[in-house]
């Protein structure tokens, strides 16, 4: 209609608009702040924690929260608040890694299905639909049990059972742009079909696939601490919110509410800012969202 | 002087956007008459189609809308106890560009009309389908009751305008707008599509507004003319009246870039330079920049539609 | 335009079909048996409505899909039986270029303007960075882009300058033949004169052939030296824009004209063109496709296709009516 008006974003446009989002909606921009904090913390935890979060004081456990210990100390006199500090590095960085790795392959799949079709789509399309068929959760909790209790292992099964989410998306927006005539011109251009794909089409929609990735990432910690929780993956004493969850979980009769709140907390605001931010890329991002 | 049926004041839109307030359409006054076909003529950027959709009251709330008078038959649309929600569809209709997009996907084409009809007229469940088919018929479309199942995608782009005509003729308003009615039509198709809206309008005495971007085409189906550039009227005379005597120089620009059956390549010319940035402060002539005869008093003052004589108006210090 | 008599490019018989319908049995003819000669130096026009099959033969000649039968001939050399997917790495990618319909569609969205000329470059003509770089710049000097829109990116172009970056990006390779797609359709008509004179300068420093496609007879003839008209796949008309615009043999090309809105128009009466085109699937290939529709119809129209047949120097019609049928 007004054709001076356009409301796509491009390259060049990113900061200004993320900008006029910010000064539109200020809770986003409060959960961004507060995501870096945590992102400060996980990398100058170890010179900022009070205490040692390994040192085992059995004659301090169970302490409620006091100046000396601020989030109170657990069964094994270890200081929460430390642990809960030490953790934002596990945590945040499984969930990163799980969904940068789900990121690229997902993308890299779905990409190569929605561009190519015919019995390369059919193999990639029947692969996801084969993870999707299992609840995803209780998938994850199968790969890790079979390939072991490690870190590693669950940043794996959680990068397993998202790359559906990825491999479609890609796959759908790769489809749309195939047709479409910047490609034929590429094609004019001399550009053979996986060049074409990697330097013309994807390029294009990685900011898309970019808001869906931080989208996930709440999710995704919460299936990694949800994995520690239930005692795959992270063994103790490794301080990690999840296992923290887990063993406070015994104390919510007996009144010992600190062991559990301030771990399950992290949790909660960390998943919270994630989506939040993923809501506020998605808005600066997508097209069709309102001037 | 007859009662005009629509009386346009000193109409202003503007747009709050991420890069600043858009002035889209500033001091558009005309007024249309019983039975006219009002032709309003702009390239992109020039704000004919936000006029139409302000008009109807189809701007979305960023919009700023203001007006000395918007008067249709009469009653004020412009204040704040419009009618406009309720004589929109009956009394003043309008038809869209791209009618497959302007019309439901996954509903039959009967029940579109049928869907009109019972909500602004007299017509009854019982009745509909006839009176459907009947408004089928209006608009020539051949073999109606085969048409009347149809779901948009099985019609064609010429046949899907007519079945908007229908739509919008339904309730034989007073006023149909036509926005691009044709753009994107083939051409065969357009000159049966345009052939087939004036035969209606001459019909019912119905008043129209023809929004397009070619000057052959208003030339040739509109009795008035409103040029319009960059969110100004720039001129407005008798279709005949301004081909014959065009005044504004932009006016002049448009006739020299459009090919017409005569014309050879070297006859054609362009119009320099571009729209005027419309978040910008903007002189009061917004065509000063590109303007061949302007002149050092051009650039002062507030520059206003001013009557030639011979019911044709022209923006301009120094007309032609 | 000097047109030598050389042909650049020789069609022989060339027809696309699809197969079409829930078990794949039918055949959507989308060009038919088409015959057609580019000269060096020429501009031909190919005009004709949507469905017509102006943008799969245009895109079939470009070598971006595959013909089903016929031969293309490029200065000799057959290039029809090249796999479009092969014909990228082919040597001859570089002769033939298309320029797109929709500007804004037909450059990349995270390009520069810059980038989006120089892939083709680095690709299909190679060179060093300087190279690479003099060529593009060449390019925006040759269409009139100041050089420094190098940087930017599409969405902060106008749709004039943007149809002049994909002017632009076709011609920096130097091609033999351009291949315009509907170029102005999408264009205010002002920048549609800017474009079509850039389209004419061009053409008569670089000495390329044209393929200018579109349903716009009136800018066809201001551009082409010969038009040929289409309809429903098959070619109707053809010969030099003049005597094809003002003296049309085919009622459908008489149609197409009387159908351009004419402000000095007096009369009520022309030619319409009631009804659409019938089906390209399965056509009757012992009927001419216009009958049904035409306005002139003989009974022999249903019966026979009308071949091809020349009147006049270097014109052609299929109509039974024009040649020899009763007036």
């Amino acid at each position: 209609m007004v054709d001076a008006v356009s409301s796509n974003t491009h390259a060049g446009t990113f900061w200004r608009d993320a900008r006029h989002m910010a000064a539109e909606n200020k809770l986003t921009l409060a959960a961004a702040i507060i995501l870096l904090l945590f992102v400060i913390i996980s990398i100058l935890a170890p010179w900022l924690i009070p205490y040692d979060p390994l040192a085992v004081d059995t004659s301090a456990a169970l302490k409620s929260p006091t100046l000396t210990h601020l989030f109170g100390t657990d069964a094994l006199g270890r200081d929460i608040l430390s642990r809960v500090a030490i953790a934002t590095r596990l945590d945040i960085g499984m969930a990163i890694g799980a969904v940068a790795l789900s990121f690229i392959i997902g993308t890299g799949t779905g990409a190569i299905a929605g561009y190519f079709g015919g019995w390369i789509d059919a193999i990639i399309g029947r692969v996801m639909d084969t993870i999707m068929a299992f609840p995803l959760f209780v998938l994850a909790m199968g790969i890790v049990a079979a390939l072991g209790n490690s870190v590693e292992n669950i940043v794996l099964a959680t990068a397993i059972i998202n790359l559906p989410f990825y491999s479609r998306f890609a796959r759908s927006e790769v489809n749309v742009r195939r047709d479409m005539t910047f490609v034929e011109a590429a094609r004019m251009g001399g550009n053979r079909s996986l060049r074409l794909l990697t330097f013309h089409i994807v390029p294009n929609i990685l900011p898309t696939m970019m808001v869906q990735g931080s989208l996930n990432l709440g999710w995704a910690i919460l299936n990694a601490a949800g994995l520690s929780f239930i005692g795959l993956g992270v063994r103790p004493p490794t301080p990690e919110w999840g296992i923290m969850v887990s063993e406070g979980a015994s104390y919510i009769f007996s009144g010992e509410w600190w062991t559990f709140v301030f771990p399950g907390a992290a949790l909660v605001i960390t998943v919270f800012c994630f989506n939040l931010i993923g809501d506020g890329l998605r808005d600066i991002i997508d097209p069709r969202r309102r001037t | 002087m007859t009662v005009p049926l629509l009386s346009v004041k000193n109409l202003s839109v503007s747009f709050k956007t991420r890069s600043g307030t858009v002035k889209v359409l500033d001091d558009v006054s005309f007024s249309l008459g019983k039975g006219e076909v009002l032709g309003i003529v702009g390239e992109s950027g020039s704000g004919k189609s936000v006029l139409s959709y302000a008009l109807m009251g189809l701007l979305d709330e960023n919009a700023e809308i203001k007006a000395d008078a918007i008067e249709f038959g009469g009653i004020d649309l412009a204040g704040p106890n419009s009618p406009l929600a309720s004589i929109r569809g009956r009394e003043l209709s309008m038809i869209f560009q791209s009618p497959r997009t302007a019309l439901n996907p996954i509903m039959k084409v009967g029940r579109q009309i049928e869907d009109v009809l019972r909500r602004h007229g007299p017509v009854t469940r019982s009745n509909a389908r006839a009176a459907a088919i009947a408004a089928l018929e209006k608009v020539r479309i051949p073999d109606p009751e085969r048409r009347y199942n149809a779901y948009p995608f099985e019609l064609s782009g010429g046949m899907c305008q007519r079945v908007m005509i229908a739509m919008a003729l339904s309730c034989s308003p007073s006023l149909l707008i036509a926005d691009e009615p044709t753009t994107g039509l083939d051409v065969t198709t357009q000159a049966v599509v345009m052939d087939l809206m004036r035969d209606l309008v001459r019909e019912t005495r119905m008043s129209s507004i023809l929004i397009t971007h070619d000057l052959a085409l208003a030339g040739e189906y509109c009795d008035r003319i409103v040029v319009m550039h960059a969110g100004h009227m720039v001129e407005m005379a008798p279709a005949n009246e301004l081909r014959a005597h065009f005044a504004h120089p932009y006016t002049k620009g448009l006739f020299a870039a459009t090919p017409t059956a005569h014309t050879e390549l070297e006859d054609l010319s362009s119009i320099p330079g571009s729209l005027p940035d419309l978040t910008r402060d903007l002189p009061s002539c917004r065509f000063l920049h590109r303007c061949d005869r302007r002149q050092p008093d051009c650039e002062t003052g507030h520059v206003a539609l001013a009557p030639l004589g011979n019911d044709h108006s022209v923006r301009c210090r120094h007309p032609l | 335009m000097t047109v030598s008599h050389t042909p650049l490019m020789k069609v022989r018989g060339l027809s696309k079909r699809f197969p079409v319908g829930t078990l794949r049995r039918k055949m959507l003819h989308a060009v038919d048996e088409v015959d057609l000669t580019i000269g060096e130096g020429e501009c031909l026009g190919l005009v004709g409505e949507s469905g017509c099959g102006k943008s799969t033969l245009a895109r079939v000649l470009a070598r971006l899909v595959d013909p089903t039968v016929g031969e293309i001939e490029l200065s000799g050399v057959e290039i029809g039986k090249i796999p479009a997917r092969n014909f990228g790495a082919s040597s001859l990618r570089r002769d033939i270029q298309v320029v797109f319909q929709d500007p804004t569609e037909s450059l990349n969205p995270g390009f520069t303007v810059f980038q989006a000329i120089a892939d083709p470059l680095r690709r299909l003509v190679g060179g060093s960075k300087e190279d690479i770089s003099a060529m593009v710049l060449a390019a925006l000097d040759d269409v009139g882009l100041p050089r420094e829109y190098g940087s930017r990116y599409p969405h902060q172009l106008s749709g004039g300058q943007k149809a002049r970056v994909g002017i632009a990006r076709a011609i920096a390779v130097k091609p033999k033949l351009l291949v315009l797609d509907e170029p102005t359709s999408a264009l205010d008509v002002s920048v549609q004169s800017l474009i079509l004179h850039l389209l004419a300068k061009l053409q008569k420093q670089r000495g390329m052939s044209y393929l200018f496609v579109s349903h716009d007879l009136n800018v066809v003839r201001l551009l082409c030296d010969k038009i040929a008209v289409m309809y429903l796949g098959r070619i109707v008309e053809f010969g030099p824009s003049k005597s094809v615009f003002h003296e049309p043999r085919h009622p459908y090309t008489r149609a197409l004209i009387d159908a351009i809105p004419d402000p000095e128009r007096k009369s009520d009466d022309r030619t319409k063109l009631e009804g659409s085109a019938s089906s390209p699937i399965d056509p009757d290939q012992n009927a001419c496709r216009f009958a049904g529709r035409c306005p002139v119809e003989l009974p022999i129209c249903t019966t026979a296709m009308p071949p091809l047949t020349s009147h006049g120097v270097g014109s052609l019609v299929a109509c039974h009516r024009a040649t020899g049928g009763n007036p």
